[in-house]
């Protein structure tokens, strides 16, 4: 089977929007409901800063990746004939 | 500055006395069991980097799916954790000098508030046991309130003798200033005294009697 390695973006895409939508609704609970304390402020602010760290690091370390190349993943095969 | 705590609901000249959310040592708990979860992706990274050559290529497509199912479950993870720790965090217990109003977060899309009136406190008993609670000094302080809702419980606060106290000193306060059968007066458990009713001042508040009406059948 092949396919382009940008196809593994998409998987990828959705997932950090289903994380996006999350983590608004947490930090919306959060400083909702948090009574606006310096703790819920700076553990909002610390999540927002560890998340942005993780998405830089991700996008500068695919970079340099070949997008357009053609990735096989090799599939099991069945024969009627037995191998020996 | 120091901010001071607001709720939706709070009446003018209610103040809040205290605000309490469990023992930071089940924040720490909860840290180090999520903390844990560092160790596979950790472990599986050196693995890939001294017996594969996944890690070698920056360009190759094995590699980017390597980084990308890596950035995916430390974001998932750091999501998890706030979630958890925001359960733990929004967990609160806040005594006003009119009400106790408890509200706990079980999940992120879950949460009840219940609230009573501070004159309906008919007794207040604090519960620490085990070792952790001695040394640390955190407990459960139980709320027995005249409404038919059951106990209200703090759970591991700190501090929970010195929260009783202060429940019983506002207690007192609030039965000192207006008295009791007044602040029931107030919300209609007890009907105005009528000359033919002498009433008493009892320390707690009588279950709500018919008034009566003069006019039988």
């Amino acid at each position: 089977m092949e396919f382009s390695a940008s196809l593994m973006l998409i998987p990828f895409i959705l997932l950090l929007l289903a994380w996006g939508f999350f983590s608004i609704i947490a930090i919306r609970q959060v400083l909702r409901f948090g009574f606006l304390t310096p703790v819920a402020v700076l553990s909002s602010c610390a999540y927002l800063a560890f998340s942005l760290i993780i998405v830089t690091m991700v996008i500068t370390e695919l970079r340099g990746v070949d997008w357009s190349a053609v990735v096989t993943v090799p599939l099991p095969s069945f024969s009627s004939t037995p191998t020996l | 500055m120091r901010l001071r705590p607001t709720f939706p609901g709070m009446v003018p000249g209610e103040k809040v006395v205290l605000l309490l959310h469990r023992h930071w040592v089940f924040g720490l708990r909860l840290i180090l069991a999520h903390f844990v979860f560092i160790i596979p992706p950790l472990a599986a990274w050196w693995v890939l980097g001294r017996y594969s050559t996944v890690l070698v290529d920056g360009t190759s497509a094995a590699y980017a799916f390597t980084i990308l199912l890596f950035g995916t479950y430390a974001l998932f993870w750091a999501l998890a954790f706030f979630i958890a720790w925001l359960n733990f965090y929004l967990d609160t217990w806040i005594i006003t000098n009119e009400r106790i109003i408890n509200i706990e977060q079980l999940r992120l899309f879950y949460r009840t508030v219940s609230e009573q009136k501070l004159f309906r406190v008919q007794d207040v008993t604090t519960d620490v046991h085990g070792f952790f609670a001695g040394i640390f000094r955190y407990g459960n302080v139980s709320v027995q309130t005249a409404a038919e809702k059951e106990r209200f419980v703090f759970e591991q606060v700190p501090h929970p003798e010195d929260v009783a106290k202060t429940i019983m000193h506002l207690l007192e306060s609030i039965e000192s200033q207006i008295g009791l059968d007044a602040m029931a007066r107030i919300e209609g458990d007890i009907p105005p005294p009528g000359p033919a009713t002498p009433r008493s001042q009892s320390p707690k508040v009588p279950p709500a009697p018919k008034a009566p009406t003069g006019s039988a059948g």
